[in-house]
């Protein structure tokens, strides 16, 4: 079976947890658990009518105290940048948390995800951020762990481009 | 010029046919004449294809690490033989911290080795084990090995180095799902190394309850073995030799790892020898639950029996107990559905004794008596018949022989009259004997007679008259008989009558009943002066003789001499 290592980047309380779970449960929880190191969760999805068993080491988030360890990365077949739409702040930390996984795993595929679309009118992510980040040749999508919005999508789609 | 320009033109052709024969122009030819001539040039360009051909060679399984090994291994045999010092120089670097390393993990399993021992040196488990060594007759570290090096690999993981992804695994338990237990393993042995910032010491063990995870890290993949029990030190060499024989066989799919693990996992033999176990011997252990669960229906079945015959011994017991027993016939006995039944007869009068039951452990409810009524003719059981039939005076004793019921002791005349006849109703008695004379010194038949009249009247009742002849006989014959010479015998009739009513009445009427006796046996011809009537009051609850009755009595009066 081909076996994919996906790491989940971001700052803490983007819904890095939230995403995985929704993703290979199927359930979203209002409370917040912070994660503490890293937390590994696994499911097999078909891409090409080929099972693929995708490692999703959920990491925990990154603040001024804690930094995610480059060992975490190391060896990823892709990664998520995830991004919290209300706080502009988690974009520039998706940004430098990007640039510490280009260095370690090299060009790897990855997809920026602005989470909490569910609240887009709290959002301090905008438009223009978004088309930014488009322009640049990033694929970015809006999702919520808490609607699922784009989420399967999302991860369906890494999938498929670590597989090229 | 024309003979110039023939033979250049011959010449030109000649180059032509060697091109279209050969492929190569005169210059071409000439370099590669050149080259093949001038070894060092063609050493040079040989040199340049040279590892690229290698790699194709190796590629392709032409050239495999079996076929150079023993090449190899020749060379490094003859450059030792020739110069060991070159060899010894340079393996000096390589060698001496692998010395040291190795020195350093004998010292640890030394070590090991010693600190379990140690803990373990004081515990009832080792104390055991020392008796054993003491009873079998083998050394205590033979027994210690016996029962140290014991354990089993449950599983074992093949795991890449920097992806974290399960290569392959083993191991008769599959209910942990290895890929993330692999990811998860990675994950703690990059945050130890990372946070403790150290590159050559590695995360080696880790123990979770009584499940010891030895992981053995090499370049590309680690091995992770979860143990449980006792693991030998040289179990660790042995993950060492197959981690490094997988670098070797699969150096390249480890290289170039992309997420497909079918080329290790269709290794089936890839990580066999990493399961090991050794269990315990089987000790002969006797089987104490068998023997027990044996005596235990053994005793069982002895107390049932025990129990069986115990109970029939108290049955029989208590039916010898009733056998035995005056007034009882025993017909049949036996068990019927578990419970013991007699049958048989039993006189009403005789009453079954509750310690019969009791001292035989019996209560009176565990055996069913099945006996019906019957008038026993048991001696005893006759006298307690007499005893209930008749008021007993005091003093009074009866015994029983041969139809015949002797009374012994002191009562009234009228007491007796009605003892022998209520005595003779009784099965079994036909004579009734008075051994001593009760409340007289000599007994007379005629004091044995009653008549009762009727209330107010002197008249003798029809029924009484026929005896009175017998009466007047007796009197004669014993008017004849003297037992001394200075007395005679005086028949005096008593009249019974009470103070109840009007008692001079009662006196008037008991008086003429006395004289009407009197003047019938003086007219049968007995002298008056033989014959004296008396009228006796008796006290209200005087029951000695029955109310409005008369009895004899025979008195001795002194005779009077008439000279």
């Amino acid at each position: 079976m081909i076996k994919k290592k996906i790491a989940m980047l971001g700052s803490f309380a983007v819904g890095k947890t939230s995403l995985v779970q929704r993703f290979v449960h199927s359930i979203f929880s209002e409370k917040y658990h912070t994660t503490i190191g890293v937390k590994i969760d696994q499911k097999i999805i078909t891409i090409d009518h080929q099972d693929v068993n995708l490692l999703l080491w959920d990491i925990h988030g990154e603040d001024e105290f804690q930094k995610v360890k480059p060992a975490y990365v190391m060896g990823s077949s892709g990664y998520f940048v995830v991004m919290d739409g209300t706080r502009r702040k988690t974009m520039e930390i998706g940004f430098e948390l990007n640039e510490m996984a280009k260095k370690v795993a090299g060009n790897i595929p990855f997809i920026v995800l602005i989470n909490k679309s569910d609240q887009k009118e709290q959002w301090e992510i905008s438009d223009d951020d978004i088309q930014e980040m488009k322009d640049k040749g990033i694929e970015v999508f809006l999702t919520s762990a808490k609607d699922g919005n784009h989420v399967e999508e999302a991860f369906t789609i890494l999938a498929q481009k670590t597989m090229i | 010029m024309d003979e110039l320009s023939k033979k250049l033109t011959l010449q030109a052709q000649l180059e032509e046919v060697r091109k279209l024969l050969t492929g190569y122009d005169r210059k071409e030819l000439a370099e590669l004449n050149r080259l093949l001539k001038d070894k060092d040039a063609f050493a040079e360009q040989i040199s340049q294809l040279l590892p690229d051909a290698f790699n194709i060679l190796v590629q392709n399984g032409t050239v495999t690490l079996e076929t150079i090994q023993p090449m190899v291994e020749d060379v490094l045999k003859e450059s030792i033989r020739k110069n060991p010092r070159t060899l010894s120089d340079i393996l000096f670097p390589i060698m001496m911290p692998a010395i040291r390393k190795a020195v350093a993990e004998d010292i640890k399993r030394m070590l090991e080795s010693v600190n379990n021992t140690l803990e373990h040196g004081f515990s009832p488990k080792r104390l055991g084990w020392r008796l054993q060594s003491i009873f079998s007759g083998k050394s205590y570290g033979e027994i210690v090995l016996s029962h140290a090096y014991i354990y089993q690999v449950k599983q074992v993981f093949l795991i890449h180095k920097e992806t974290g992804l399960l290569l392959a695994q083993t191991g008769n338990d599959k209910s942990t799902d290895a890929d993330l237990v692999s990811a998860m393993l990675t994950a703690i042995k990059d945050f130890v190394q990372d946070s403790f910032h150290s590159e050559n010491d590695s995360l080696d063990s880790i123990q979770v309850g009584k499940l010891n995870i030895w992981i053995e890290q090499g370049p590309k993949a680690l091995i992770a073995a979860i143990v449980e029990g006792n693991i030998p030190q040289n179990y660790r060499i042995l993950l060492k030799e197959n981690l490094e024989g997988i670098h070797i066989d699969y150096s390249y799919e480890l290289e170039h790892f992309s997420g497909d693990t079918a080329r290790f996992q269709n290794d089936e033999k890839l990580l066999d020898e990493c399961i090991q176990q050794e269990k315990k011997p089987e000790k002969k252990r006797k089987p104490v639950a068998a023997i027990l669960l044996l005596f235990l229906i053994l005793g069982t079945l002895v107390y049932w029996i025990y129990s069986l015959v115990d109970q029939r011994i108290r049955f029989d017991s208590v039916v010898s107990g009733l056998k035995e027993l005056p007034g009882v016939v025993v017909t049949e006995t036996g068990k019927q559905n578990g419970v013991f039944y007699v049958c048989g007869l039993r006189d009403p009068l005789v009453k079954i004794p509750d310690k019969l039951f009791s001292k035989n452990k019996f209560a009176p409810d565990n055996i069913l008596l099945k006996l019906k009524p019957y008038i026993s003719l048991e001696p005893s059981v006759i006298l307690k018949r007499v005893k209930k039939n008749i008021t007993s005076e005091t003093d009074i004793r009866y015994s029983y022989r041969n139809d015949t019921l002797f009374v012994s002791g002191e009562a009234s005349r009228l007491w007796m009259t009605d003892a022998e006849k209520k005595s003779l109703l009784i099965p079994g008695i036909s004579t009734v004997v008075f051994l001593n004379a009760p409340k007289t010194i000599r007994n007379f038949p005629i004091e044995h007679y009653l008549y009762i009249f009727a209330f107010n009247s002197d008249s003798i009742p029809q029924t009484e008259q026929l005896h009175f002849i017998d009466i007047v006989n007796q009197t004669r014959s014993m008017l004849n008989f003297n037992f001394d010479q200075d007395s005679v015998p005086v028949i005096v009739a008593l009249s019974h009558t009470n103070i109840d009513g009007n008692k001079s009445g009662n006196k008037i009427i008991a008086q003429q009943r006395a004289d009407k006796f009197i003047n019938l046996m003086i007219q049968q011809g007995i002298p008056p002066e033989v014959l004296i009537p008396k009228v006796v009051v008796m006290k209200p609850n005087d029951t000695t003789y029955p109310l409005r009755s008369v009895t004899f009595k025979i008195e001795y009066a002194k005779s009077i001499k008439h000279d």
